[in-house]
């Protein structure tokens, strides 16, 4: 097993990891930004290495640096979270001359789900269903992606080939949108992933995303641990994600996880896996892509499962077997996770920077916060806004979504504005409680994003934190020593 | 102590005061809101928290205070509250800016385009600037028939929330 594992993360993810890491007796390794040097991701770990520079590209994204501090530190192993490194074949390879193990899946994997293309072939030679669509030539004249556009018929999207998380992609209702769309998804894959192949894909209208989470090892073994349901989204990023699938029954389910499984196979899959379908009203299922590294939503699979994927993906890595076969595998209860982010529903969403003043995730059974940030954390644009990962686990979805809903309303998150109401307002909806949502949930149903009117009990709380910051007294000169709270007059000062 | 509070969402000022009226009794407190009122009860549970009971309606509170701002987390719910200065409004200044003759960056990001010159004539909705936020790309475009006074950034440039990206007088 390994001694030492270094984290090229930062955020919730990378306390995620070491929370793991720690547990079985690894010592952590983290790396970080300048703006990152008081972030909690450090504070957990067993040493800390800076990376010069601030935004993504000079710190985190630096291959080159990582696997440096990796060789001097004496990490044995690289664990990459998601985002940043975690899908870049090249820095898997450069792990394995460096003898170092990436753990996730191998570099030809990666590769060969990176590319949404290959994907989709790889997929149709395995019978695992895909979407009719045209793989695209980035030589092709306007008037030939015209003909392929025709012959799938509208609508339909323009995807780029190395493309993930919406970036690069674009729905186009008619013909004489074709052009701008095309020419504008392969500018922002040019852009976000430095390829700007695109390809053609029929568009399913009102379709679910539910994603199989998959694990395989090096011994031959691929198994699925059921679905997620991910489609509430907000310009295609995952902001709500369950499990079970309010869509699936026993035969549907029982059919896409082999499908899953079927895909991981014939990819010769290891470690921790997502392989997405989009699922029509039909309930016919379409292979999306692969995801090949742990996903965002993982907890909801591991409070339904009581399994911990971070610590299979570090046995797997060693080499081990898997630690569960498919029939130990079941799914109890339902879980939620709600993505919580600086931002601003009210204003566009515009990503909220600045400084957390106070932060204190709801407390509860069953109720599991991942958080990245601490009270003191400073907001920043150089990374992702979202700042903490809201988790419930019900016995069943009804009870979830009241448990979720406590969780929201008891988590105090000062300074930069969040979607928290906005999350409530969305699993309180009347569609969302019935089950009823598809990945055009949040454009179909208006969902209220103005701040409320503040109520008087605000107004009195905000008077209050007034007199006490202006005038410090001490609070023992109005305390009553009696049993109930209310007596216990705080130091404030009135008249 | 009065003070007197102003937020986005109900930006007339409104006027708090908490006051003890038996000197006797530190727990009987009233606050009084636009003139009205309430008995309450506060409870402290930390520095800047505690709860209010206002008609046997508990809340729980949080508080943060930052200058003139006031930052109020209350039953799940945030609000920005704005110590309002009590003397005399400054007149006109804060009027300039906002009669849409500017582009602003909606979000902090990069450059990635710029479509006109200045001098140029655009059209309303015409594409002026493509930004790139979030990794997301994202198009400002004319807010009415105008003439191009002035570019003040350049491709590649990163830029702060709402600074000024675009000058343009309107023709319309």
């Amino acid at each position: 097993m390994f001694k030492k594992v270094l984290i090229a993360n930062r955020g919730e993810i990378a306390v995620r990891v070491a929370q793991t890491l720690r547990e079985m007796g690894i010592a952590v390794v983290a790396v970080y930004s300048a703006p990152d040097a008081a972030a909690p991701h450090v504070a957990i770990a067993d040493e800390a290495h800076p990376l010069p520079g601030e935004t993504a590209a000079e710190t985190y994204l630096r291959a080159d640096h990582i696997i440096e501090i990796a060789k001097e530190s004496g990490a044995d192993a690289i664990h990459p979270g998601y985002g940043f490194l975690s899908e870049n074949a090249e820095f898997a390879a450069a792990c394995g001359r460096n003898n170092i193990t990436f753990i996730g899946p191998t570099p030809e994997v990666i590769t060969a789900m990176g590319d949404k293309i290959t994907a989709k072939k790889t997929m149709d030679d395995a019978n695992v269903p895909t979407v009719p669509g045209w793989s695209g030539d980035p030589n092709a004249k306007i008037d030939v992606v015209q003909a392929e556009a025709d012959r799938i018929g509208y609508p339909l999207l323009c995807k780029a080939a190395a493309g993930g998380g919406g970036k690069g992609m674009r729905l186009v209702e008619n013909a004489k949108d074709l052009e701008a769309s095309w020419e504008a998804a392969a500018r922002e894959a040019g852009s976000a992933f430095g390829d700007a192949r695109v390809f053609l894909e029929k568009y399913i209208e009102k379709p679910r995303h539910v994603e199989f989470q998959i694990f395989g090892d090096s011994h031959g073994n691929v198994v699925h641990l059921f679905e997620r349901e991910c489609s509430i989204q907000r310009r295609y990023q995952k902001i709500i994600e369950e499990t079970p699938s309010p869509a699936l029954d026993e035969d549907l389910r029982n059919r896409m996880g082999e499908s899953a499984v079927a895909a991981g196979k014939a990819l010769g899959y290891t470690n921790a896996g997502t392989v997405e379908f989009i699922l029509a009203p039909d309930g016919q299922y379409y292979f999306l892509e692969v995801n090949t590294r742990l996903q965002v939503e993982h907890p909801v699979t591991e409070m339904t499962t009581h399994q911990d994927l971070v610590r299979a993906q570090v046995l797997v890595a060693a080499g081990e077997q898997l630690p569960f076969s498919q029939d130990d595998l079941k799914q109890t209860g339902h879980a939620i996770e709600c993505r919580i982010y600086a931002e601003d529903p009210a204003n566009n969403f515009v990503p909220a920077t600045g400084r957390i003043h106070m932060y204190q995730p709801p407390q509860g059974t069953n109720i599991r916060t991942d958080s990245g940030v601490a009270a003191g954390s400073e907001i920043t644009v150089y990374y992702d806004p979202m700042v903490a990962k809201l988790l419930a686990w019900a016995p069943t979805r009804e009870q979830a979504i009241a448990r979720m809903t406590y969780a929201l309303d008891n988590f105090v998150i000062l300074g930069p504005t969040t979607n928290i109401p906005y999350l409530r307002r969305i699993l309180n909806h009347p569609e969302f409680v019935a089950g009823n949502t598809h990945t055009h949930f949040l454009a179909d149903h208006a969902i209220d994003a103005a701040p409320t009117s503040p109520p008087p009990a605000a107004y009195i709380a905000a008077a209050v934190c007034k007199s006490t910051a202006s005038t410090p007294t001490s609070a023992a000169s109005h305390t009553i020593n009696t049993e109930s709270p209310w007596h216990t007059v705080g130091p404030w000062r009135v008249a | 102590m009065k003070t007197t509070l102003s937020t986005a969402a109900h930006p007339d000022p409104v006027a708090v005061e908490l006051q003890r009226p038996d000197p006797d009794d530190p727990t009987n407190l009233v606050a009084v809101i636009d003139g009205e009122a309430h008995e309450i009860d506060l409870a402290a549970t930390g520095p800047t928290s505690g709860l209010i009971r206002l008609n046997n309606r508990i809340s729980r509170y949080v508080t943060h205070r930052e200058g003139d701002r006031i930052l109020v987390w209350l039953d799940g719910q945030s609000y920005t509250f704005n110590v309002v200065d009590t003397a005399p409004k400054r007149s006109g200044a804060a009027a300039a800016g906002a009669s849409g003759n500017l582009i602003n960056a909606p979000m902090p990001g990069t450059i990635l385009k710029i479509l006109v010159d200045a001098g140029d004539s655009v059209q309303a909705h015409q594409p002026l600037i493509i930004m790139e936020s979030m990794k997301m790309e994202m198009t400002l475009s004319a807010p009415a028939d105008a003439v191009i006074n002035d570019i003040h950034c350049t491709e590649g440039q990163l830029v702060e929330r709402d600074a000024t990206l675009v000058t343009l007088d309107r023709t319309e």
